[in-house]
């Protein structure tokens, strides 16, 4: 009987082992970095087809997505990727920033290093591209998201 | 009884331990993403051929959608009669969403300008900011669509598609990545065959703007991709010796 309720005591204790990890919601990550940020420009919410053709592998590579990006010519973005492969997802936000840098060498000299600067980072389930002249703040915004 | 009950707890515990947290990386493919090869151009597709020039009056209810390549126009204040929706850096992907067109006090989108009035014959020229795409085929899908909702705003409208012209010698010799003409001639073959798909009519200025070589000409422009003041006024000349109208007489 004792060796019974040893067992459902570790029972208990090791139930920690099936916690579900922590999630982050990457619309709600996404409006709160835009309510906290500072930017230069007012943002556009990209919708899923606007998304693919900027980030083509979205869907292969995430399952859950949001994505601002400026309505102006100022390169200014807040995408965030709750990735289902990490890799890959990282490799798109790579892609994409060396796009945004290319177009910027090309036309926007003065906006080159925003862009060389920018947020790259992965937080619990989430992968984060923020392109923005003070990254900081925002990077304290995503280390104390849960 | 005693030891199945146990042998029970410890499966389960350790079926427990090896759960899954949902967002488990799914197995890594090592099967890198292909780039479709271009389909070989099927070309029906009607080269504007050189016709009696037209005066300027041509282009009152015309209009020329593009990126910086097309922007000259505005630049240099030619066919000042004409509607110039074109800014720096624009890409396929930005028509609906960059405020780049003035209007009043205030920029829309290309998208919502063209929607402003109705236009006779609309030229259209994108490919050069979207050369190093990961996925060229998804430029020419997202080209496609934009051309789809273009005639869907201005059914009476002549839709003209340009080529890429090329850069020049100078330029390529820079090594410049994706800045090449053989990336150029890519795209241009999906331009190509998208143009014959829909029917659109197809301007072929790099005719005038590039040597015998193929190269942009040196004199045509300051920094190798773009037309200075001399390009543009070739090309101007070319659109009004090229025109749907002098074709069809």
């Amino acid at each position: 009987m004792k060796r019974l309720l040893l067992a459902l005591a570790l029972l208990i204790l090791m139930s920690g082992c099936t916690a579900p990890t922590k999630t982050i919601n990457p619309e709600e990550a996404a409006s709160l970095i835009l309510e906290k940020g500072t930017f230069e420009t007012t943002f556009l919410k990209l919708d899923e087809d606007q998304i693919a053709g900027i980030y083509p592998e979205a869907k292969e590579v995430s399952d859950r997505f949001a994505v601002y990006e400026s309505d102006s010519l100022e390169f200014e973005v807040i995408a965030v990727f709750s990735f289902t492969d990490e890799n890959k997802a990282q490799t798109m936000l790579e892609n994409r920033k060396e796009s945004l840098l290319r177009e910027a060498q090309n036309y926007f000299p003065e906006q080159v290093s925003r862009i060389e600067n920018a947020l790259l980072i992965k937080k619990e389930n989430c992968l984060f591209l923020i392109i923005a002249d003070d990254t900081q703040v925002i990077e304290n915004l995503i280390n104390d998201m849960k | 009884m005693k030891k199945i009950i146990w042998i029970i707890l410890i499966l389960f515990l350790c079926s427990a331990c090896t759960m899954q947290p949902k967002t488990q990386l799914p197995e890594p493919t090592s099967e890198p993403i292909e780039t479709p090869a271009p389909t070989p151009i099927i070309n029906t597709t009607i080269p504007l051929q050189e016709s009696t020039a037209v005066d300027d009056s041509y282009f009152d209810d015309v209009v020329f959608v593009g990126d910086s390549r097309t922007l000259g126009l505005l630049d240099f204040n030619l066919l000042s009669n004409s509607t110039v929706l074109a800014s720096l850096s624009l890409s396929v992907n930005d028509l609906d969403i960059k405020k780049v067109i003035p209007h009043g006090t205030e920029n829309i989108t290309v998208m919502e300008a063209l929607k402003e009035k109705p236009y006779r014959v609309i030229y259209i020229n994108f490919g050069f900011n979207e050369l190093g795409w990961s996925y060229p085929e998804l430029f020419i899908e997202k080209y496609g669509k934009i051309i789809d909702e273009i005639k869907a705003i201005q059914p009476q409208a002549t839709i003209i598609i340009s080529p890429l012209f090329h850069v020049s010698k100078r330029h390529e010799q820079k090594n410049v990545k994706y800045e090449n003409n053989a990336n150029i001639d890519l795209y241009n073959e999906m331009i190509l065959n998208m143009a014959t798909e829909k029917n659109l009519l197809v301007l072929n200025v790099h005719e005038v703007v590039e040597d015998e070589e193929g190269y942009l000409i040196s004199d045509y422009t300051e920094d190798g991709t773009h037309l200075d003041i001399h390009g543009y006024q070739i090309w101007v000349e070319y659109i009004k010796t090229h025109t749907m109208e002098g074709n069809q007489q």
